[in-house]
C-alpha cells in the first residue's frame, strides 16, 4: 500500500509539474527569441541614427561597423548609396527584405510624397527572416542616397543563454519532483506505521497472545480500526474467560457424585477390593482437580505465568535435603546467583523438581549421589537432574512418559512442565550409566 | 458417641455417608433441606454440623450464618472448590473447618474429631506426651525435652497421627490418607520427606531413631525412647 501511494504522490507531483514546466519552456523559448529580434532591430536602428546623423566617411563607417561586430558578435553590413557594402558580406545578399533577393532589389529611395521606405528616420526596422536566420534591416537616408544597414542573426545564436534557462525549469521541477516524494512518504509512513502495529497485534492474537492490544494513535482511521481490534480482544478474553469459568464449574459439580463414589469405595468389605477401586477413584479425582487447575490457571498466575527458577530450585533442593541427607546421599546443586525467570509458574516448576527428585529417591539406592544444575541459556534456562544410580530402562527413555515404572506420573509431570515453558525435556544417561534429565525452559 | 447434623442435599452422599459416620460410632441426623436442618440445629444441639453449601432451598453460606447468630455449634463445611478464596470465605462465614469434595468418611472422621478437640468438647486428653515428647493439640505446640520444636503444619499433622497411635505401626498409605486427605494414590516419599524433617527436627535421624522408627515395607512407629540409649 505504501509502495502505491508513494506511486501516486509522485505521478500526481509529475502532472502537475509537466503542466507548468513545458509551456514555461515554450514561453521562455519565445520570448528569447523576440528579445534576440528585437536586439538586433534596434542595433540596425543605432547604425541607421548614427549613419544619418554623424555621416562619417568610407573609412569611419567601416570602423564603426567592425567595432559593432566585435561588440555583439552579429555581422553587419551598410549598403552604401553607391550599392557597396561596408562590414559582412550580408548574409542575405544585401538584397532588400521586402524583395528578400538581389541588390538590385534594394528599396527605392523616397521620391515626392510617396510612402516612406520601411526603416527611414524612427521608423522601427523591419526583421525578418533570412537564409538560416534573421535579419534586421533599416534605412539610413543621407543627402547622398539611401544606406541599407543590415544587422544579420544567425539562428544558431538567436536562443543563446536558452539553455540555463531550461537548467533553471528542469532543476525547479526535479527538486520540486523530490520534495513531493519526500512528503509523500513522510505521510504514508505516518499512516502505515500504526497500521503495521495494528496487523502485527492481529498476528500475535492469531498467536493466541490476547494480551496483545493495537496502538490508538495515529490517523483517525486507522485509531479506528485499532480500537475496533482491541474490543474484539477484550472480547475474546472475556469468552476464554467464561468458558474456562463453565468448564470449571462442571468440573467442580462432579466433585459431589465423585464423593458418594469414593464413600462407597470406603464402604465396600473386601479390603482389596476397596483399595483397588479407591485407586480408580483417586486417578479420577486427581484428573478432575488438573482439568480445574488448568481451567483457572490464568485467572491464578495471569496469562502467561513465570517463576523465578532459581528461588524455586533452591526451595524445593532444601526441602529434600532433609531425606536425602539422612540417605547418606552427596548432591552438588549449582544455582546462578541472582534471579532466573522462566515461563513457568512456581507450582509447576516445583512439581516438576519434585517429580524428578522423587524419581532419583525412589529409583536408586541410598547415599547414590546426584546434582541438580540450573544454568542461565540464550533462552531461557537449563535445568539438570543427573543421578549415578542405574539409569533408566531404554523402553522407557524411548517412550519418554514412564518414572520406571511408579505412579506414571513424575516424568509427564517434568515434560509438561518444560513444554508448557516453550521448552522440552531430555533423557539421557551420564558417563557412569546414571539418568539424566535435562528441562529447557524459556523466559518469558 | 458424637451427635452429627449432616446437612447435604444429595441423596447418595447422604445415604453413603450417614452410614460411613454410623460404622464410625457416630448418631448421625441427616436432613437434605436448609430450614429444617436449622431447626434441627438449634433445637437438637448436635454436637457438630456437616454442612454442604448448595442446598435446593436456600444458601448454605446464609444457613451458616442464621445458625452463627444463635448458636456456636461447631460448624464443618463440604465445599467442592478447594482455591483459597473459597476456603477463605467458608472460614470467614464462620465455619470451623471445612472438608474438600471428594473426601472419605475416616478424613471426615478426623476432622470432627479435631474440631471437637479445639473446641474442648472431647474426652479426649489436649495433651499428648509420648516420653519426653509434649503435643498441645489446642496451642500446636511441640516440645522435646522441655525444648520447644518448631514445625511446619504438615509435619505437625503428621506427628499428630503417630502420637495418637503412638506404639503403633502406622503404614505410610494411612499417614497420606490422614494427614494429607491423599486416601489412594499419592507417593510414600511425600511421607519419608516430611518424617526426614520431622527427625531432624527432634534431633534424631534414620540410623539412630529416638522416637521415630521407620519398619521397612510397613511403616512408621512412634515410641518414647528407651532411657538406655
Amino acid at each position: 500500500m505504501r509502495r502505491r501511494i508513494l506511486l501516486l504522490v509522485v505521478g500526481m507531483t509529475t502532472l502537475v509539474v509537466l503542466a507548468f514546466a513545458v509551456p514555461l519552456a515554450v514561453l521562455t523559448h519565445n520570448v528569447i527569441g523576440e528579445q534576440a529580434d528585437k536586439s538586433i532591430a534596434e542595433q540596425a536602428r543605432g547604425i541607421a541614427a548614427s549613419l544619418r546623423t554623424a555621416r562619417p566617411s568610407r573609412s569611419q563607417l567601416a570602423a564603426y561597423v567592425t567595432r559593432q561586430i566585435r561588440d555583439t558578435g552579429h555581422p553587419v553590413s551598410v549598403r552604401l548609396p553607391d550599392g557597396e557594402f561596408v562590414g559582412s558580406t550580408p548574409a542575405d545578399g544585401g538584397g532588400n527584405p521586402a524583395g528578400g533577393g538581389a541588390p538590385s532589389d534594394a528599396p527605392r529611395p523616397p521620391e515626392g510624397n510617396g510612402p516612406r521606405p520601411i526603416g527611414a528616420n524612427d521608423n522601427p526596422p523591419q526583421v525578418t527572416s533570412a537564409a538560416g536566420g534573421t535579419v534586421a534591416f533599416a534605412i539610413a537616408p543621407t543627402p547622398a542616397g539611401f544606406n541599407q544597414v543590415r544587422v544579420y542573426l544567425a539562428d544558431s545564436k538567436r536562443y543563446d543563454g536558452i539553455g540555463s534557462w531550461y537548467l533553471l525549469i528542469v532543476g525547479v521541477s526535479v527538486g520540486l519532483l523530490v520534495l513531493g516524494a519526500g512528503a509523500g512518504e513522510l505521510s504514508t509512513r505516518r499512516i502505515t506505521r500504526p497500521l503495521v502495529r495494528t496487523a502485527h497485534t492481529a498476528q500475535q492474537l492469531a498467536l493466541g497472545d490476547t494480551s496483545a492490544r493495537a496502538p490508538t494513535d495515529g490517523p483517525r482511521e486507522v485509531a479506528e480500526v485499532g480500537t475496533a481490534l482491541n474490543r474484539l480482544a477484550d472480547r475474546i478474553d472475556e469468552l476464554i474467560a467464561e468458558e474456562r469459568e463453565t468448564v470449571a464449574d462442571l468440573s467442580h459439580r462432579l466433585r459431589t457424585p465423585l464423593t458418594t463414589l469414593r464413600l462407597e469405595a470406603e464402604a465396600l468389605r473386601d479390603p482389596a477390593e476397596a483399595e483397588r477401586i479407591g485407586t480408580r477413584v483417586s486417578d479420577l479425582e486427581r484428573m478432575l482437580s488438573a482439568v480445574i487447575r488448568a481451567a483457572r490457571r490464568p485467572e491464578r498466575e495471569g496469562r502467561i505465568p513465570t517463576s523465578d527458577a532459581s528461588a524455586v530450585v533452591r526451595e524445593r533442593v532444601e526441602f529434600w535435603s532433609a531425606l536425602t541427607d539422612e540417605q547418606g546421599r552427596h548432591s552438588d546443586i549449582t544455582v546462578p546467583d541472582g534471579p532466573l525467570r522462566v515461563r513457568a509458574s512456581a507450582e509447576d516448576l516445583a512439581a516438576a523438581l519434585d517429580a524428578l527428585l522423587e524419581n532419583v529417591v525412589a529409583h536408586t539406592a541410598e547415599g547414590t549421589a546426584f546434582t541438580v544444575t540450573l544454568e542461565r541459556t540464550d533462552e531461557g534456562a537449563r535445568l539438570v537432574v543427573a543421578d549415578v544410580g542405574t539409569g533408566i530402562p531404554h523402553a522407557a527413555e524411548v517412550r519418554g512418559r514412564s518414572d520406571r515404572g511408579s505412579t506414571g506420573l513424575g516424568l509427564d509431570i517434568a515434560r509438561r512442565c518444560a513444554e508448557g515453558a516453550g521448552g522440552s525435556m531430555a533423557i539421557g544417561s551420564g558417563p557412569s550409566g546414571g539418568a539424566v534429565i535435562t528441562l529447557l525452559l524459556h523466559s518469558p | 458417641m458424637v451427635q452429627v447434623l449432616l446437612v447435604e442435599d444429595d441423596a447418595a452422599i447422604r445415604m453413603t455417608l450417614t452410614r460411613a459416620l454410623r460404622d464410625q460410632g457416630h448418631s448421625v441426623n441427616a436432613i437434605g433441606a436448609g430450614l429444617p436442618a436449622l431447626s434441627a440445629a438449634v433445637e437438637g444441639k448436635p454436637d457438630v454440623v456437616l454442612l454442604d453449601l448448595g442446598l435446593p432451598d436456600i444458601d448454605g453460606a446464609d444457613i451458616l450464618s442464621m445458625l452463627r447468630s444463635v448458636s456456636d455449634i461447631p460448624v464443618i463445611v463440604a465445599t467442592a472448590r478447594d482455591d483459597e478464596a473459597e476456603m477463605v470465605r467458608v472460614l470467614d462465614l464462620g465455619a470451623d473447618d471445612y472438608v474438600i469434595k471428594p473426601f472419605t468418611a475416616s478424613q471426615l472422621n478426623a476432622r470432627i474429631r479435631a474440631v471437637l478437640r479445639r473446641m474442648g468438647r472431647t474426652d479426649e486428653d489436649p495433651v499428648i506426651t509420648v516420653g519426653g515428647l509434649v503435643i498441645d493439640t489446642r496451642s500446636y505446640e511441640v516440645s522435646v525435652d522441655d525444648r520447644p520444636v518448631e514445625l511446619a503444619r504438615k509435619e505437625f499433622e503428621l506427628l499428630l497421627a503417630l502420637a495418637r497411635r503412638a506404639g503403633e505401626v502406622v503404614s505410610k498409605r494411612d499417614l497420606l490418607s490422614e494427614v494429607w486427605q491423599l486416601a489412594w494414590g499419592g507417593s510414600d516419599r511425600t511421607v519419608d520427606v516430611h518424617l526426614s524433617w520431622l527427625r531432624r527436627k527432634l534431633g534424631e535421624s534414620a540410623a539412630e531413631p529416638r522416637y521415630l522408627h521407620s519398619v521397612r515395607g510397613v511403616g512408621v512407629r512412634l515410641v518414647a525412647p528407651n532411657p538406655s540409649t
